[in-house]
């Protein structure tokens, strides 16, 4: 019978492995197979290969997807965002990136050669990158238009209509996170070159401006509501691969408290995706891990179930 | 808090300060030193810091590492504590001087990297009478420092000292007051 902290770490890397292979599979992996199911929300790519960096161990094949996306898609990544969203990874998820980025200097992306930590050929064929997937949004849009700020946000803006929702600055900051700063700069030249529309009462809110019914080669009309929602995997797959790390069995260093605080705070920071019930009992009380685990499991089926 | 949820915290800060930093040694006085030492029964709100232990001897605690005092606000927050409930304010008030035979009146317990030095009674004594006189008989103090049983050895010893902290006339009265207080309520209680 597992432990408590192994139960905590099973349902993290059941939950990453799983999102992460439904990912690839959307994204083309040959070694995936066909994808099962159209996918709920959109993909966020830098954070699809950190956490398959990550959760490796327990799923090896998703070495093979970062290895051959390292070759096929790498260009379509975000350098300065892969390094931003990997300092809140785990230290060996940023040891493995530096393998990733080996990989895909070697492929020919000369942008990665300053993360690389080690001279890694890739020679896996995983067949051609499916960018044309509903969920592939982001990477869609930076083939489009090259990869930066600008990318994303108009990828998080095109679905935001057709789930009826605007987006604050605070929203964009939390799917993507980029600072406000450069945020606020990338939506005014949005907002002056006409394709995003701000609303006057503050804090501005904003949504893309479509002309007619669809944005051309998005989507149909008809099946607006289908496009995915932004699912905040940034947030998500963090706090799984987080999980993961801190409950490593032989990691004894921590007390039963301090393990439980940090688990605390790493479900705190995956905020506004998941929330801590404010009555629920807080690290301090001797029962914490196992109610933890409890509403880490609810936690994770929920976020599954979404993906 | 209690005295064990006092000592509760203080592991959990011990804890958290395994992760990140150095060893740190504190001297704690007041309530948190009553309950700990078990002289008295009752809850106290905080944990007075009134010095670090350095190699250097006992210097003022300000400021407190910010490892510390990150750890002591996860603390609050992990067991719903009051923000200040790791604090210095006593340090600030005793800027005159500590008692004397401070540092070898210490009750030394360690919570991993965290040693904290609970003060003794001979020095709980002296800290009560100042406080005692400082603030009128029916103050909680008075209660405190009659729950520590001291003699009247004890009483003229730590009075000497207070005396120190305050030469006021006013202050001497109200500091006879509270020792004339102390013994008869040791007598007829």
């Amino acid at each position: 019978m597992l432990n408590v902290r192994e139960r905590i770490r099973k349902t993290a890397a059941e939950a990453a492995v799983d999102v992460c292979w439904r990912q690839w599979r959307a994204l083309g992996f040959a070694g995936a197979g066909d994808p099962a199911a159209r996918l709920r929300t959109q993909i966020d790519p830098e954070a699809l290969v950190l956490a398959s960096l990550s959760v490796a161990p327990h799923e090896r094949r998703l070495d093979d997807a970062t290895a051959w996306w390292a070759v096929a898609g790498a260009r379509w990544l975000s350098v300065q965002r892969m390094k931003t969203l990997a300092a809140d990874f785990p230290e060996p998820t940023r040891e493995a990136l530096g393998r990733f980025a080996s990989q895909a200097d070697v492929g020919g992306d000369r942008r990665w050669r300053a993360l690389r930590t080690t001279s890694h050929e890739s020679k896996l064929k995983g067949g051609e990158p499916r960018l044309l997937d509903p969920a592939a949004l982001v990477l869609r849009a930076r083939a489009g238009f090259g990869v930066g700020i600008k990318a994303d946000v108009l990828a998080i803006l095109m679905a935001a209509p057709w789930n009826d929702v605007s987006q604050n600055v605070a929203d964009l900051h939390d799917a993507l996170g980029y600072t406000k700063t450069a945020l606020r700069t990338a939506l005014r030249d949005l907002v002056q070159a006409g394709l995003v529309i701000a609303t006057d009462a503050p804090p501005a809110r904003y949504l893309m401006r479509i002309e007619g019914q669809a944005l051309p080669g998005i989507t149909p009309p008809s099946d607006r509501d289908l496009l995915p929602r932004w699912g905040y995997w940034r947030q998500a797959l963090r706090l799984w691969a987080a999980a993961e790390h801190v409950c490593r069995p032989w990691d004894t260093s921590r007390s039963d408290y301090a393990l439980g605080s940090r688990l605390y705070d790493e479900v705190q920071r995956a905020q506004p995706l998941v929330r801590w019930p404010a009555d629920h009992v807080r690290p301090g009380d001797p029962a914490f891990l196992e109610a933890f685990a409890a509403t880490f499991d609810g936690f994770s089926q929920k976020l599954m179930a979404s993906a | 808090m209690t005295g064990a949820d006092i000592e509760a915290a203080l592991q959990a800060v011990g804890d958290l300060l395994a992760e990140t930093g150095p060893p740190i040694r504190l001297v704690v006085v007041g309530g948190a030193s009553l309950s700990v030492g078990g002289w008295v029964a009752r809850a106290t709100t905080d944990v007075d810091v009134l010095a670090r232990a350095t190699a250097a001897g006992l210097v003022h605690p300000d400021p407190l590492p910010d490892a510390l005092v990150r750890a002591a606000a996860t603390v609050a927050r992990d067991f719903r504590l009051a923000p200040d409930w790791l604090n210095t304010h006593v340090a600030l008030q005793r800027s005159q001087g500590m008692p004397p035979g401070l540092a070898r009146d210490l009750d030394w317990r360690t919570y991993g990297p965290l040693s904290v030095g609970f003060a003794g009674r001979w020095t709980l004594i002296a800290l009560k009478l100042f406080a005692a006189a400082d603030r009128g008989p029916r103050n909680v103090r008075v209660q405190d420092l009659l729950a520590l049983r001291p003699t009247d050895d004890e009483l003229r010893t730590a009075a000497t000292w207070v005396r120190t902290q305050d030469a006021s006339p006013v202050f001497a009265d109200l500091l006879d007051d509270v020792i004339r207080h102390a013994q008869r309520q040791r007598t007829d209680p």
